[in-house]
């Protein structure tokens, strides 16, 4: 079962800083703290810009991007969906949960 | 005085005995060799640099020598050496020159951190500046023999130096490396070229290095903004075609070509976005080199440029 006391956050330490160009699908992630350069997609982008500013739970994400229906169409506003670009931006070590 | 005003035999002497101090580009390199082949391509190639800057004071003190082995006189070598480090194999004998050029571009991307370094050509024509940043094999080095045989500038072959506070580039207007298939190539489009010797059997298979143009040379003190980025790719029999590029995926490929964007960490970062917000993004594909002239002589010049020392 899936505990809604987990949260997401920043990696430890991560300061981040963002760059992307036009209207294209990705963006540039440059992680200032661990020095690493990363391409992710729009909805990436969004969920980092989103976790900067505080933690959140996967239900509270999937209502806030409720507000970029550019990027999440309705089908993709789902708690699987959320919960996949979760997991890729953890593998590399943007971000971390933390048990409220 | 220049490389070039000076006789074969007195070269062959300073460069054995106190070593000579060469200005290339931006650098002052103090060699030390008396292995024959490196200082006469080196008088081949490097004709037209100056070779005696302030004696003693150099940024980079390089010697080339046999090591004192039993391979000395059964399969002869070649050391190179930084300040009396070796930080590599030796080569065979034959490969004495080519070990010059390669460790170099070694000591220059290990440590000029005053610059942001690309693995990058970088050409430049009525002050603007085509950036070619590109893996090795993909043709960037024969592309850009090419352009500097038909008029370009040469501001570099294999290393761009960038200014993290302007984003010039600092011309080092050596030898263009040439490999295999491009070496007959630029053979047949620039016969009146000067070549230097070919050397088979490197890790890069038959290498030769072309003279980098007498007046590439006289303006390396002139400093320029990219306008352009191009990804060239050689493509047999293809016809020459530009097409705009994603400048996202120009950043990070930008970045995975640099010698130190990681070193620079922030300034690395923001050097290389200004620089990808400043310029036009190109993938170039050619499969002759005549087709690339006639496309680069037709680049978009904005009025942007700044050139100057």
């Amino acid at each position: 079962m899936r505990s809604t006391k987990i949260k997401y956050q920043l990696a430890s330490g991560a300061v981040l800083k963002f760059v992307s160009w036009g209207e294209e699908e990705a963006g540039v992630v440059y992680n200032v703290s661990s020095g690493d350069t990363h391409l992710v997609t729009k909805a990436g982008e969004i969920l980092l810009q989103l976790l900067q500013k505080k933690p959140q739970t996967i239900l509270q994400l999937v209502d806030e991007v409720a507000r970029f229906p550019e990027v999440f169409t309705d089908d993709e506003r789902n708690i699987e969906t959320m919960q996949e670009l979760l997991v890729g931006l953890k593998r590399i070590d943007l971000i971390e949960p933390t048990i409220i | 005085m220049n490389v070039a005003l000076e006789s074969a035999d007195s070269l062959k002497k300073r460069l054995s005995g106190s070593g000579c101090y060469l200005s290339i580009g931006p650098f002052v390199v103090h060699l030390n060799t008396s292995i024959p082949s490196v200082s006469e391509t080196l008088g081949l190639l490097y004709s037209e640099i100056s070779s005696d800057p302030k004696e003693g004071v150099a940024d980079f003190h390089i010697a080339l020598e046999r090591p004192s082995n039993h391979r000395r006189w059964l399969h002869p070598q070649v050391n190179f050496s930084l300040d009396g480090h070796v930080p590599f194999k030796p080569l065979p004998l034959e490969q004495a020159f080519p070990l010059f050029e390669w460790g170099l571009n070694w000591c220059v991307g290990s440590y000029a951190h005053q610059y942001l370094i690309v693995h990058a050509a970088v050409i430049e024509k009525n002050g603007s500046v085509a950036l070619f940043p590109a893996p090795p094999g993909s043709g960037k080095s024969t592309l850009c023999a090419g352009l500097v045989n038909r008029g370009w500038r040469l501001l570099s072959d294999e290393l761009a130096l960038i200014s993290p506070k302007d984003l010039r580039v600092t011309p080092i207007p050596r030898p263009v490396s040439l490999k295999n298939e491009s070496i007959e190539v630029m053979h047949k489009f620039a016969p009146d070229a000067v070549f230097g010797p070919i050397v088979h059997d490197t890790s890069k298979g038959t290498v030769t290095h072309m003279k980098a143009p007498d007046e590439s040379v006289e303006k390396q003190h002139i400093l320029a903004r990219p306008e352009w980025i191009i990804f060239p790719k050689y493509e047999a029999a293809a016809p020459a075609k530009l097409v705009q590029r994603s400048k996202n995926y120009s950043f990070m490929e930008i970045a995975e070509q640099s010698f130190n964007y990681n070193i620079l960490g922030l300034r690395g970062f923001d050097t290389l976005q200004r620089l990808v917000d400043d310029c036009s993004c190109y993938d170039f594909s050619y499969g002759r080199l005549e087709d690339a002239v006639e496309v680069f002589d037709s680049l978009p010049v904005s009025n942007k440029q700044v050139v100057s020392s």
